[in-house]
């Protein structure tokens, strides 16, 4: 019987050794995304504002649904971003600590890894000619530069909003709390790119992720308007016409698609399934069900290969949701081989699916779920990894660099 | 803890003319050597190559190897016979911040408009100096039975 299918979870190094494939510090990442992290005093007195990135806007909550000024995330040894956020004491995240002069995280007191802070960007800290934080405006990670064009989804408008998500409620929360915007106007959005830009060797992308807008002569012409507009705009800052860039957004269709290629200077497109099982789809993103449909959003990301080339088009997963209770898989081995299994079809057709470890956000509405096993985690990277190299699949517009979310597309780096 | 470098080959190392060869292996254990001439002893017992090629076999093997803790090797060749055979274990591979920026500066002053893709720094574990001279020597003193015997002849 497989580790998966029984209810002990496998430890960190337990799954280290079984799973040889998948090096210890991708690992690590996925545990510290899997189980969030807590920062001691001794680690926070080593945080320098001047120097290091503090959280600022987010598309999404994070688990302890605060927003104070804490570090926005670490860095590892071989270049991984850890996207990770503060956990409540009480839901056993990983400890960042500074122990003999090094920054580390530790677990039950054992220290696991070294890691670094974020590095801040020139931009933070200057503000628009409106007045406003240019953090509030462009967010950063240590190699991609991120817009959040709007953080409104309109399925939440009949209640259809995915059920992981709290980006209406998120967005409510910083824009009382921070005054950030739930809508970027361009021109401010290319005023604070041309700032980061002044910074050489600072960033390798953008990308533009936000809410789906279903509003238009046809479904989504209003979303899909505002990022052509918005992508035009970000791209007199460049002298070659295509730059490197990726969105992330709805499933559009080809008219929709062919624009945003042929009017702005976008190179890699995504767009999320975030469940690869049409009955999870349905109950899990009742708004994109609605809208558009399981296997119409299959079709559109794969016409969208036709359109933007092999290797810049896939779709990411919220991976383990389709664990969720009441409807989801009751085993983890069964929501792996589905998963798989689906995946593998995209990819016969040219379409990558890259995954994100599921956090249970407070403001979502399975803020009271679990997320999987490491041993999970650490599967579906391997299988994904396993599709890239069985079906010669690339995703550099969305690597270890230019995004650093996904653990598996962390392993495509040495493909 | 990393082998200390003498003077004389962190001096041959910092030298832009001793060629520098840096020797890494892929998961499949297949080798691959290519020159690599951004490489600098910046630190006592760490050596710093600049990695100008994000699509490059050498930066993928050496991620690898950094993942798997596996060695890596560095042949130096000065331009006096002088010739060092050089083991070493990834140790950190910088793509953002200060350090990166730095270099991505000066590389780009250096040759004009290139990337960087990384700075790699190497932990040193094991030094040889491999010129011909020095290892003839060694092995006529050690050895004496690899001679053939003409040489010995009267």
């Amino acid at each position: 019987m497989s580790v998966l299918e029984m209810n002990r979870e496998l430890s960190l190094d337990e799954v280290v050794e079984k799973h040889p494939e998948v090096p210890r510090l991708i690992a690590v990442k996925i545990d510290v995304q899997r189980r969030g992290v807590h920062y001691t005093d001794g680690a926070l007195s080593r945080l320098d504002k001047e120097l290091h990135q503090i959280r600022g806007a987010t598309l999404f909550g994070s688990r302890d649904a605060k927003l104070t000024p804490l570090p926005e995330s670490l860095i590892l040894r071989d270049g991984t971003t850890v996207l990770t956020d503060p956990t409540p004491v009480e839901q056993n995240p990983y400890v960042v600590d500074f122990i003999d002069g090094k920054l580390v995280i530790t677990d039950q007191g054992t220290i696991i890894e070294e890691a670094e802070y974020w590095p801040k960007p020139d931009f933070y800290g200057k503000k628009t000619v409106s007045g406003k934080p240019m953090e509030f405006v462009v967010t950063a990670r240590p190699q991609r530069l991120q817009l959040m064009p709007s953080s409104y989804c309109h399925f939440w408008k009949n209640d259809h909003g995915c059920k992981y998500c709290d980006i209406v409620n998120h967005a409510k929360h910083q824009k009382s709390e921070l005054g950030i915007p739930a809508k970027l106007k361009p021109a401010e959005a290319s005023e604070v790119i041309k700032e980061a830009l002044k910074q050489p060797g600072r960033f390798s992308s953008i990308c533009l992720t936000a809410g789906s807008d279903t509003r238009g002569v046809e479904p989504f012409d209003e979303e899909v308007e505002y990022y052509v507009e918005l992508l035009q705009v970000i791209g007199e800052n460049f002298k070659t016409k295509k730059f490197p860039s990726q969105l992330i957004a709805t499933a559009f269709n080809e008219k929709q698609l062919e624009k945003l290629y042929r009017e702005t200077g976008l190179m890699g497109y995504t767009a999320d399934i975030e469940v690869l099982n049409e009955h999870l789809f349905n109950w899990i993103c009742p708004g994109k069900a609605e809208w558009i449909g399981y296997q119409e959003w299959k079709k559109r990301l794969i016409r969208a290969v036709d359109i933007f080339g092999p290797g810049n088009i896939n779709t990411g997963i919220v991976a383990g949701v389709e664990l969720a209770k009441p409807h989801g898989f009751s085993s983890e081995s069964d929501a792996l081989e589905a998963t798989m299994e689906e995946a593998e079809d995209l990819a016969t057709k040219g379409v990558s699916t890259i995954f994100m470890v599921w956090i249970p956000r407070p403001q979502s509405c399975f803020h009271d779920q679990k997320n999987a096993s490491l041993e999970y985690y650490v599967s579906l990277a391997k299988g994904l990894h396993g599709l890239r190299k069985k079906y010669s699949l690339n995703i550099d517009f969305d690597d270890y660099r230019r995004c650093g979310n996904h653990p598996d597309g962390d392993l495509t780096r040495i493909l | 803890m990393a082998t200390e470098i003498p003077q004389k080959l962190i001096d041959l190392i910092n030298d832009e003319n001793t060629i520098k060869v840096l020797a890494t292996v892929n998961e499949k254990g297949h080798p691959y050597s290519v020159e690599k001439p951004f490489m600098r002893v910046l630190e006592q017992g760490y050596l710093t190559y600049l990695e100008l090629l994000e699509s490059s076999k050498s930066y993928k093997n050496f991620t690898w190897s950094l993942w798997y803790d596996q060695r890596v090797s560095i042949t130096v060749i000065g331009n006096k016979g002088e010739n060092w055979q050089i083991q070493g274990r990834p140790e950190k591979i910088i793509v953002s911040g200060p350090v990166f920026e730095d270099h991505y500066r000066s590389v780009r002053k250096q040759l004009g408009d290139v990337d960087l893709a990384a700075v790699c720094l190497i932990k040193l574990e094991l030094l040889v100096n491999e010129s011909f001279s020095y290892q003839f020597a060694q092995q006529e003193q050690r050895q004496p039975i690899f001679n053939h015997l003409d040489r010995l002849a009267k």
